[in-house]
């Protein structure tokens, strides 16, 4: 989680400075915004790997047996 | 407008065959099988039918909307607000089947030749090379797919060539009017593979002499009926539809029996080559798309500043989208073959239809 974090910062703050330079503002907003929606979905996945999957979770939304 | 850092529509069809060489290949022999039994070579003509109108939508689209992307003229002709859903839930199907098709990439290599390797290791690396080459554009993916496509598909004849005396017709036939109905519907496993065509115009912005879709078009859809049926004739020739339809890698158990001469074996090797090579394109060329949408959705100038991110989102959601590759097989035979068929030819057909009544197309 730690690794995960240190990773994203680092890619975030490469990232937003070059944004920066070229003056891409509306941009930046956007990307952080991904960015946060990352850490969550990394956060979730690995607090628990063996919760119920993405698949599992769209099959039994839609009723379908497997 | 500049025609720089565009590719032709012949590049893009020649992506979109490399695109759906690796599904078919996994895909479309056991589950035509499953349904369609002996008939199961007969599938694609009906596929066919169905890719050519697809075709035709997108040259009736395109005749109008010549520089923009697909998004762009679906903002057009459903409304802004509307247009962005459609586009998001475009969004949001792309990812599902490229963490899909990650894992399948993984899992497959791990299945046939490295059974006790982590597939953390094959997801890195294909992660790095597919994070490198997005950051050079489409055109670097389109030239170096020149090079794979006639590799992929020599190597397809040519196992198909050792596997022709190994076919009994027997396995092929009878073939009665009874098989109608399941030769329909297993065609439904085919077209969910050939209406990837779309997801590939969905960079139109990026594709020049769009005149040229339909006739490019029927060429790539005969291209994409003779190698299909040629799939399906070998692989369920040789070994007949109940060990086709129940084997998980039917293909790769077919050509394992090949045998040169009975001197060279274990050529199975080589389709790995081509799997890796056709996997490394739709990924590619997926992760593109993907980019692209995001790009439209946001209104981005530039998708670049995405491409790393995208690649961690990425790896989280190919381990997060299914605990085993069971629920693979299930999702891709219940849920991605019916969401396939809505997104690549349904919801094309409707948008079409209101641009025709709205007489925006």
């Amino acid at each position: 989680m730690i690794a995960l974090t240190i990773l994203l910062i680092i890619i975030s703050i490469f990232e937003i400075k070059n944004m920066l330079e070229n003056n891409q503002k509306k941009e930046i907003v956007i990307f952080v915004c991904i960015t946060i929606i990352i850490w969550i979905i990394g956060r979730v996945y690995i607090s628990d790997p063996f919760r119920p999957s993405i698949v599992n979770m769209i099959m039994s939304a839609f009723g379908i047996q497997f | 407008m500049s025609q720089k850092g565009k590719i032709t529509v012949y590049q893009a069809m020649l992506l979109f065959i490399t695109a759906t060489y690796t599904p078919a290949v996994r895909l479309i022999s056991s589950v035509t099988s499953k349904e369609a039994k002996q008939a199961a070579w007969l599938t694609p003509f009906i596929s066919f039918i169905l890719f050519i109108i697809l075709i035709f939508i997108i040259h009736s689209i395109y005749r109008k909307y010549k520089d923009v992307s697909f998004m762009d003229a679906i903002y057009d002709i459903m409304g802004s607000f509307l247009g962005k859903i459609i586009v998001f839930l475009y969004l949001i199907t792309l990812i599902i089947l490229l963490a899909l098709y990650f894992r399948y990439f993984a899992e497959r290599l791990a299945m046939s030749i490295y059974p006790h390797a982590d597939i953390n290791f094959f997801i890195i690396v294909m992660l790095g090379v597919v994070g490198i080459t997005l950051r050079h554009g489409i055109v670097n993916i389109a030239r170096m797919n020149e090079i794979i496509l006639p590799f992929i598909t020599v190597i397809f004849i040519l196992l198909s060539l050792l596997l022709l005396p190994n076919i009994k017709i027997e396995n092929l036939t009878p073939i009665s009017y009874k098989d109608i109905l399941p030769v329909f519907n297993a065609s439904f496993s085919v077209t969910a593979i050939w209406v990837y065509v779309l997801f590939v115009f969905f960079i139109g912005d990026k594709i020049k002499n769009k005149e040229e879709i339909k006739s490019y078009g029927i060429k790539t859809g005969v291209f994409l009926l003779v190698y299909t049926v040629l799939m399906i004739v070998t692989s369920v020739g040789v070994e007949g539809y109940s060990i086709i339809a129940r084997a998980p890698l039917s293909y790769f158990i077919v050509i394992r029996d090949v045998s040169i001469f009975g001197i060279i074996e274990r050529v199975e090797s080589i389709l790995i080559a081509t799997w890796l090579l056709s996997d490394f394109i739709i990924i590619s060329v997926f992760s593109y798309i993907i980019l692209e949408l995001l790009k439209s959705l946001f209104n981005f100038n530039d998708a670049k500043p995405l491409v790393n991110v995208f690649i961690i989102l990425l790896y989280f959601l190919t381990f997060y989208l299914a605990i085993n590759v069971f629920e693979l097989g299930a999702y891709s035979e219940k849920f991605a073959i019916p969401s396939n068929v809505i997104f690549g030819l349904v919801i094309p057909c409707i948008i079409w239809g209101v641009g025709k009544v709205r007489r925006k197309v």
